[in-house]
């Protein structure tokens, strides 16, 4: 006896097909082999039970339901897009660049140095006032010196690192330094979606 | 000349690119149907399928800018009506529904069985409903790979090579995905086997 049917051809030769060629051997192995014989019927009658399940008619509205939300597409979006933040706002329009990787991380680190440099001349001591006369001496008991406060940390004005200790800066350093890597992550996230 | 002059869905898809909003009536009008019916058959009610059809229009509109007519157009619909209705399964919004569903079925009954002819009695209803009932519970409860396998042939009647790229795998591992899936169903379904209802 010829060997059994590989499994890749007995669903196209109950589907028709195969070619006269391709046939011809299956046949004649069927015809000898009661256990092959017995499958290849029974695989017929699943395909043919499977058709008792019905489809549904598409309900009459369903065109006009479709076409109503085509419709709204331009102006949803338009709307979507003017309610959101400039900074989301600003991260669409750059997504249409091809050069937004190179540019963004420029843009994120001039706005970094910026926001250091007011913040640096911010928190810059004043400038000493004019040299007013002695009072008469008296004994005064010895002030404690004020405790910086916990969210403007005491700068001297000449470490100009001391503004990364700002929480603010800090977390606008991160969000911008990750500016250019989260069109990328988007990007990627959409074309997946698309399809 | 418009669209309605027969045209392949493909120059269909390019018309609608090039600002023809008639060549999307034309491709809702003709793939409407097979495209509920594969949803329906993987959500189990009309109304979620239509809703999930209606999205994969959506999607299809949505992508008409940047169209390419690189892959037969059934093949694009069809992937993005598989990736729509998984989403739409993993996230959970339509697990609610298909647990309503289950042996459900008389809200989409054809036309025929509402209106059954004077030879039909309950009983064989009730036999019917009860063998759709069975065949849904064992293509529902085949690995998703081989379920959608197995609805994009039998009931979508796609080629393998169409089937094959909305699946994202060879001809021959389809054919392999395929048989697997028909041997499990045909030992699920073995008791109507050979019993007409």
């Amino acid at each position: 006896m010829s060997e059994h049917l590989k499994e890749e051809v007995i669903i196209p030769f109950l589907d028709g097909r195969l070619s006269a060629a391709e046939r011809a051997p299956l046949q004649a192995h069927l015809a000898a082999c009661a256990a092959c014989r017995a499958q290849v019927d029974e695989l017929r009658a699943v395909v043919g039970v499977l058709g008792e399940w019905p489809a549904v008619a598409p309900s009459p509205d369903f065109d006009a339901a479709l076409r109503a939300r085509v419709s709204e597409e331009t102006p949803h979006f338009v709307s979507l897009y003017h309610d959101l933040p400039l900074i989301e706002r600003m991260a669409l329009s750059w997504r249409a660049a091809s050069w937004r990787s190179i540019t963004a991380h420029a843009l994120a680190w001039a706005i970094v140095i910026s926001m250091g440099f007011w913040g640096w001349w911010a928190n810059s001591p004043a400038p000493a006032p004019p040299p007013v006369p002695a009072p008469p001496a008296v004994a005064v008991a010895p002030q404690p010196r004020p405790t910086p406060s916990p969210v403007q940390p005491e700068m001297n004005g000449s470490d100009e690192l001391a503004v990364l200790d700002n929480p603010e800066v800090l977390d606008n350093f991160k969000l911008l330094s990750e500016f250019g890597i989260l069109f990328e992550v988007e990007e990627d996230k959409e074309e997946g979606k698309t399809l | 000349m418009g669209p309605a002059v027969a045209k392949s869905d493909e120059e269909l898809m390019l018309r609608l690119r090039a600002g023809e909003e008639e060549a999307f009536d034309v491709l809702v009008a003709k793939y409407r149907a097979p495209v509920i019916h594969f949803l329906y058959r993987l959500v189990h009610r009309r109304e979620p399928a239509e809703d999930l059809a209606q999205e994969v229009f959506l999607r299809v509109y949505r992508a008409r800018k940047s169209y390419r007519p690189t892959a037969k157009f059934s093949t694009w619909l069809f992937r993005i009506a598989t990736n729509v209705a998984l989403n739409a399964l993993r996230d959970g919004r339509m697990r609610h529904e298909r647990e309503m569903s289950i042996d459900a079925d008389a809200g989409v009954m054809p036309l025929a069985e509402r209106l059954p002819d004077a030879m039909a009695t309950a009983e064989q209803a009730l036999v019917e409903r009860e063998r759709r009932a069975a065949i849904r519970r064992a293509v529902d409860a085949l690995p998703e790979k081989q379920r959608l396998a197995v609805l994009l042939h039998k009931y979508q009647e796609m080629d393998y090579a169409e089937i094959a790229e909305v699946l994202e795998i060879s001809e021959s591992a389809l054919k392999s995905l395929l048989f697997r899936a028909y041997e499990t169903l045909r030992a699920r379904l073995k008791p109507l086997l050979g019993v007409r209802a």
